[in-house]
């Protein structure tokens, strides 16, 4: 084996086209790892800056009612995750910015997609980009190469004769091209080590793991697949096809179709539709303005009851405060049931896609990419529901700040102190765990396994043909 | 040999080869389900502004049947009177829609990203929320959208190069290529008719992807023919400068591996590398502002206006609406009515000054966009699909177009309801109609 690889080393190191390909794409992963970690710096810095803004508002509005203040509400921006330098995944196109307000849960607005013209149909040049399309290219031509010139030139009898076996041969080969991919992967990953300033959590370094483990894999299949076609077939012009044909196929052809596929297996609602429907369960619940509505009857009696008085007016507390609270809360009902109803779609959707990625590891590799470097679907979903969550609390907290604060029903000129504003917490985003992260990209990891296996297999089924 | 017989020779040739048959296959199978994604979306589109355009309608209906019964009040809404222009105006229910050209259904392009219906108030800006695109897995959106111009784009240039690779690489290969000369032929011209011949069969296949459909949806009969005569000139263009490329290519005579890698590296390099690097670029220059002037608009600049002293906003207003001077409460005072019709002055200075913020905000969006657009000249794919899409009215440009339309109306509405209450008009049904067509709605 010791002979093949280093006989693989000089046939590649002599060749000066390969050399130049293989230092372009080195100096290329390099670069963009650096550029990607630079972006990520650099937005880090813009959602500081205005989180800090939006908070010094939120912290000098003085002193206000507290109703009011949910009015006026907060805004998060959403925090860039120290490995969207590696694949940007989703957050491109989705929205940065939340606002935060009482009465409704608002979605995430100004995607960086929406700011401009169209520049690229394939991503930036991120490292998933290139590891995950054009190194691959690059080993089907080098493996493809390699094992045909050995065909072609009857070398491989010559080999054979001398006692080499046949199997060994390829699997050599394979090893080499494959060892070649995870250098290409481990200069991309060194980058993001080094480059990256924020110290390297053992969160962060499990995922590069699974991230090298998991591009190491698919490199595997890629050289495996070509050797095994480049070895097989008896014409170059067939075998080159099937590899160039599987490469267009997995990265440009299916990854589209499916995406696309599982939008209309599991329809999304329209905007509209989804709007008309919460209005109209919202409807059903108690309206916290409208003083008239028959619904506060019960809450207001229960209310009473508890203070043994008669009238809202002889509260010591403020009815309104309650009534708002109770409102939010009927509205978070109604929230929980629809947003849930579309992450259950989505869910679907990915469950389809990770199901129809059986032929295709690639997409495999894609969603465990995104998933791992925290920016796919799932991921974005998960921050929406504790940013939903951390909304509910800002809410309850002026709520019950203008139920049980110091004033009485009705009176909303009351306002609280401008120390009650500045008392809330900010809201802060922990990364989903490792165990929702192995629970969510497992699929991922099974078929990137499963074609390990198979192509282990392939390569073992070869037989020299004379 | 004569061109024909190139044609003929290829055509068995390509008869023969079972992957280039799969590969055709592929490529008008991805191409009639992109049209058809194309269709689909566009439908959606035109049922969702149907509803809601009928949703508004009966509304709408709802105020105008008040009013002819010669009403004022809405029951549900006591504080509400319809005779007065901010109520008026605000229950004329005024809608900003943009309707899906037909062109959509080969050009998808960046609708997915943007709203297509907003209701227009005093308050409405082109970034508000409800403004936001409609609900799509994210994950699909990054993929990008399936239409016939990605095919075009992205895959023709895969197809050809399937198609043509095995052209002189296999007869450098089996070192036949000076049989080709011996007998006559011209090296160059040689490999030239035989991709000609490949570029004929691939043009025919453009042109019915793009025709049949077209016919079929009634697309040829709504929109200009101009618009699908460019865009299907850009595309054969597109589809002989790549012939010639993978000509030049193939004239290298670098047998059919070192060619079918040069001929993909172009295409990695040209579809992905340099688009991915101009993008990479644009992120890094114009990061995401995440609109933070926007918002400081809305909550800071929007509260110091309610806060100023009236006459410092009058004074301002007043240069910007010279016919509010004219107005009947600005020349025959009256201090109650006044007091009443303060607030459309606020509004309308507000409005004047979104409409002024949202210039800024688009401004800096342009500059993303001119260093985008400085790059087409090495990034020429990205260049033309933004042209194609262009075409089809599903670009940035199209988008950034509706948002400033909804900026004006909205500054419109705020000027007419500000000159109306200060001339102390009462709205009746034939007023409350006038409100309908006071901005285009499509």
């Amino acid at each position: 084996m010791k002979t093949i690889l280093l006989n693989e080393w000089r046939i590649v190191s002599r060749n000066r086209w390969f050399l130049f390909l293989g230092i372009s794409l080195a100096s290329m992963l390099a670069l963009s790892s650096y550029l990607g970690i630079q972006e990520t710096k650099s937005l880090s810095n813009l959602e500081r800056e205005a989180s800090a803004h939006i908070r010094e508002q939120w912290d000098n509005q003085g002193a206000a009612n507290p109703h009011g203040a949910a009015h006026y509400g907060t805004y998060l921006f959403k925090p860039t995750s120290s490995l969207t330098g590696f694949d940007e995944g989703v957050n491109g196109v989705v929205g940065k910015t939340i606002y935060l307000e009482g009465h409704s849960q608002n979605d995430a607005q100004y995607s960086e997609a929406s700011q401009s013209v169209m520049a690229t149909r394939f991503g930036k040049l991120r490292p998933s980009l290139i590891l995950q399309l054009i190194v691959p290219l690059f080993l089907i031509f080098m493996v493809f190469s390699t094992v045909r010139q050995e065909r072609e030139s009857d070398r491989i009898r010559l080999l054979i004769i001398q006692g080499g076996d046949y199997q060994g041969i390829i699997s050599g080969k394979i090893i080499f091209y494959w060892l070649a991919g995870t250098v290409f992967l481990g200069i991309s990953l060194l980058v993001q080590v080094l480059m990256d300033t924020t110290p390297l959590d053992s969160g962060t370094f499990l995922r590069m793991l699974m991230l090298f483990v998991g591009y190491s894999a698919f490199y595997y299949i890629i050289c495996s697949l070509t050797a095994f076609f480049g070895a097989n077939l008896r014409k170059t012009g067939t075998a080159l096809s099937i590899m160039m044909a599987v490469w267009i196929i997995w990265g440009v052809f299916l990854p589209r179709i499916t995406g696309n596929l599982a939008e209309q297996f599991y329809e999304l609602p329209t905007r509209s539709e989804f709007s008309a429907q919460m209005k109209e369960d919202r409807s059903a619940g108690v309206d916290g303005h409208n003083a008239e509505d028959d619904k506060i009857e019960a809450i207001k009696d229960s209310v009473l009851r508890q203070y043994q008085v008669a009238s809202v007016e002889e509260l010591p507390i403020n009815f309104d405060g309650i009534l708002m609270q109770t409102d939010e809360e009927f509205g978070n009902k109604v929230w929980d049931k629809h947003f849930g109803n579309l992450y259950q779609v989505m869910d679907r959707q990915k469950t389809f896609v990770q199901a129809s990625s059986i032929p295709n590891p690639l997409q495999s590799l894609q969603s465990l990419s995104m998933g791992l470097s925290g920016t796919d679907q799932k991921s974005h979903t998960d921050f929406m529901l504790k940013v939903e969550d951390y909304r509910r609390q800002f809410i309850k907290s002026l709520n019950d700040k203008h139920a049980f604060g110091g004033s009485k029903t009705g009176d909303w000129e009351w306002e609280a102190d401008q120390e009650f504003f500045r008392s809330m917490q900010d809201f802060s985003y922990q990364n989903r765990s490792m165990d929702e992260l192995i629970g969510a990209t497992w699929p991922d990891v099974a078929i990137l396994l499963g074609w390990v296996v198979g192509c282990f297999f392939l390569i073992k089924s070869i037989r020299f043909q004379l | 040999m004569s061109f024909i017989q190139t044609l003929k020779w290829e055509w068995i040739q390509f008869r023969r080869t079972p992957f280039q048959y799969l590969a055709v296959l592929l490529f008008v199978l991805a191409a009639v389900y992109s049209i058809s994604n194309g269709i689909s979306l566009r439908e959606k589109q035109l049922e969702t502004l149907a509803k809601v355009e009928s949703d508004y309608l009966a509304e709408r209906s709802v105020y105008e049947k008040i009013l002819e019964s010669g009403g004022t009040k809405v029951e549900s809404r006591p504080w509400v009177d319809l005779s007065n222009p901010f109520y008026g105006m605000w229950n004329s229910i005024v809608y900003k829609l943009k309707t899906p050209s037909p062109m959509m259904s080969l050009a998808i392009g960046q609708a997915e990203q943007y709203g297509f219906y907003k209701r227009l108030t005093f308050y409405t800006s082109g970034y508000d929320s409800d403004l936001s695109a409609e609900i799509s897995n994210p994950e699909r959106i990054a993929f990008g959208a399936l239409d016939l111009t990605f095919c075009v784009i992205f895959l023709l240039p895969l197809l050809l190069i399937v198609l043509c690779y095995p052209i002189g690489g296999y007869e450098e290969d089996v070192k036949m290529a000076p049989l080709v000369q011996i007998q006559g032929d011209n090296y160059h011209a040689w490999i030239w008719k035989r991709t000609s011949a490949i570029g004929l069969g691939a043009s025919m296949i453009v042109i019915l992807l793009i025709a049949v459909p077209s016919i079929f949806s009634g697309a040829f009969t709504r929109v200009p023919y101009q618009l699908f005569t460019y865009y299907s000139i850009v595309i054969m263009v597109y589809l002989w400068f790549w012939i010639g490329v993978i000509s030049a290519i193939i004239s290298l005579r670098l047998g059919q591996t070192s060619q079918t890698m040069g001929l993909v590296l172009v295409w990695v390099v040209f579809g992905m590398v340099i688009p991915g690097a101009v993008q990479q670029g644009a992120s890094l220059k114009f990061p995401n502002s995440m609109l933070v002037d926007y918002l400081d608009a809305k909550r800071i600049d929007q509260g110091e206006i309610y806060e100023a002293d009236f006459e410092a906003v009058w004074d301002s207003l007043r240069v910007k609406l010279p016919e509010i001077e004219q107005t009947k409460l600005a020349t025959q005072p009256d201090s109650a009515k006044i007091e009443a019709a303060k607030g459309s002055v606020y509004r309308a200075e507000v409005a004047f000054h979104m409409k002024e913020v949202s210039e800024n905000i688009e401004a800096g969006f342009q500059q993303r966009n001119d260093f985008i657009e400085s790059s087409y000249w090495y990034n020429p794919l990205m260049g033309i699909q933004n042209y194609l899409y262009s075409l089809a009215d599903t670009d940035f440009y199209a988008y950034q177009e509706y948002r400033v339309a909804i900026q004006d109306a909205s500054l419109e509405l705020s000027k007419k309801g500000c000159v109306e209450e200060w001339n102390d008009e009462k709205v009746d049904v034939n007023r409350f109609r006038s409100y309908f067509n006071l901005v285009s709605e499509k």
